[in-house]
């Protein structure tokens, strides 16, 4: 356990001084949503009022949640799980790391995204106090694990670039496809029945029953549930074929 | 640590495959405690497959491989063990120092991190980020890895290729500083003379066959009935196994 937190410790300290990493999680959901709210002109979002935090914010999760993906993939594919493995520490806390650090990351953006919303939100209909937003914080990170999860299957199925290039197909389907700033309503039946099934409008379900824009249905969180189930799932199996070879 | 008698690793009739590829045949080997042996033999002679049975990377087809009395994962999982693998990565946004102190932390008696970085010549660079380090400097580090932990036995897989010959004399200068306190060392190499200089015993792989071992001098007069170099003796060996 103690070897475990020191390798998280680790991987916590080296993804938090990356700049970049920090600017492309953290700052861009909070530019855009700064830059559509001011655009907007004072518009209730058709989504309902807080619409567009919602939307950010699960965008920004969706970013922070798929961050796993790309430098697990380069690590085994550089051999440093490899080197890990000759080494009393479990390589499974290699990816257990990764997965808590992209939590780590999915928590302050979500925050940052409604905390501005909790600032200059009235003009998108915004009426939560801060516990309820609060709430809505912690509720849509808990519905982040599944993408974090999907992160890792992406990391453990796929080598450096291809897992760079998987993460970035993933976060396009997720953000364009998985009712972030389109609701489902408004797409055709079939991509609508995609979208629903998409753990990204899980996240976003979660947030709009905070708001009061739409009740949470059971189906929501059995798609999240299916989700983190699944990918956990395949990623253990992915796993399993990394370390037999 | 406990010195328990007997040998320190045992590979029984071991057989490993990679498709029609047989990349080790029935290899029969015994490790004693406190010896420096050189693995040597050409690419593809089963070297680095060696090297990953020992170290529980992969696993035998046939026959057993035994690391301090029982299976390699158990060695490895109680840091009684170091390596250092054949292109290995390392992390990057770490510093030298505390991706040494990361290692050190994993095994029960580790070396201090002040030793390590001394062994390895790294204290210049201690509180450099792990992508700003020169090559020889990663492989250096690379090494401090496979030592931080204070292991019994140390594994290098052909731990000097990206070496120059300075680099490459230090880096042996290096492991035979720590050798001296009776830690036992295998290396894998197709460098003839630094199986001839390090080790004092020499095991000849070929075609994933044990073709020859024995002392380098011993090898030297066993091959030819006089004193060759090892260069002689080794292809002598090697051609005996073609044969």
């Amino acid at each position: 356990m103690t070897s475990y937190l020191s390798y998280l410790w680790l991987e916590a300290k080296r993804q938090w001084r990356d700049r970049e990493a920090i600017l492309f999680r953290l700052g861009i959901p909070t530019a855009v949503y700064l830059i559509l709210n001011a655009t907007a002109q004072d518009r209730t979002p058709s989504s309902g009022p807080g619409g567009r935090m919602v939307a950010l914010a699960a965008f920004g999760a969706v970013i922070s949640g798929l961050a796993a993906g790309p430098s697990l993939g380069e690590e085994r594919a550089n051999g440093w799980l490899r080197q890990l493995r000759v080494t009393p520490l479990r390589p499974s806390a290699a990816v257990a790391a990764k997965v808590a650090v992209a939590m780590s990351f999915a928590l302050p953006s979500i925050a940052l995204v409604t905390a501005m919303a909790g600032l200059v939100g009235h003009s998108e209909g915004i009426a939560l106090g801060w516990a309820r937003l609060a709430e809505l914080v912690g509720l849509m990170w808990l519905a982040t694990a599944p993408i974090t999860a999907v992160g890792a299957l992406i990391g453990l199925t796929f080598a450096a670039q291809a897992a760079q290039g998987a993460t970035t197909l993933a976060f396009v389907v997720l953000w364009l496809a998985g009712g972030i700033f389109t609701p489902p309503a408004s797409m055709p039946d079939a991509l609508a029945a995609v979208a629903r099934a998409l753990p990204s409008y899980g996240v976003v379900q979660v947030g709009e029953h905070v708001t009061g824009a739409s009740a949470l249905s059971p189906s929501a969180l059995a798609v999240l549930a299916a989700w983190i189930v699944g990918a956990t799932a395949l990623a253990a199996l992915a796993w399993r074929r990394v370390v037999a070879r | 640590m406990t010195q328990a008698p007997g040998p320190i690793a045992t590979f029984d009739q071991v057989t490993r495959r990679y498709g029609s590829l047989t990349a080790l045949d029935g290899l029969h080997l015994q490790i004693e405690r406190g010896q420096t042996v050189a693995l040597l033999g050409p690419n593809g002679a089963g070297k680095t497959t060696t090297v990953e049975l020992l170290l529980g990377l992969i696993q035998p087809d046939a026959g057993r491989v035994r690391l301090f009395g029982g299976p390699p994962a158990r060695a490895i999982a109680t840091g009684r063990v170091g390596a250092m693998l054949q292109d290995a990565g390392l992390p990057q946004g770490v510093r030298v120092a505390e991706l040494i102190g990361l290692i050190r932390g994993l095994y029960p008696e580790p070396l201090s991190l002040a030793d390590a970085l001394r062994i390895c010549d790294l204290e210049d660079v201690a509180e450099r980020r792990v992508e700003r380090v020169s090559g020889g400097q990663r492989q250096r580090l690379r090494l401090a890895l496979a030592l931080a932990g204070n292991p019994e036995l140390l594994v290098l897989d052909e731990p000097t290729a990206a070496l120059d010959v300075q680099a490459r004399r230090a880096f042996w200068q290096r492991v035979r500083v720590w050798v001296a306190a009776g830690r036992t060392v295998l290396f894998a190499t197709h460098r003839l003379e630094e199986a001839d200089a390090v080790a004092d015993r020499v095991i000849v792989l070929h075609g994933g066959r044990l073709v020859a071992e024995g002392t380098p001098e011993r090898m030297k007069t066993r091959a030819i009935g006089q004193t060759a170099s090892l260069e002689e003796a080794f292809l002598h060996f090697i051609q005996q196994g073609d044969a």
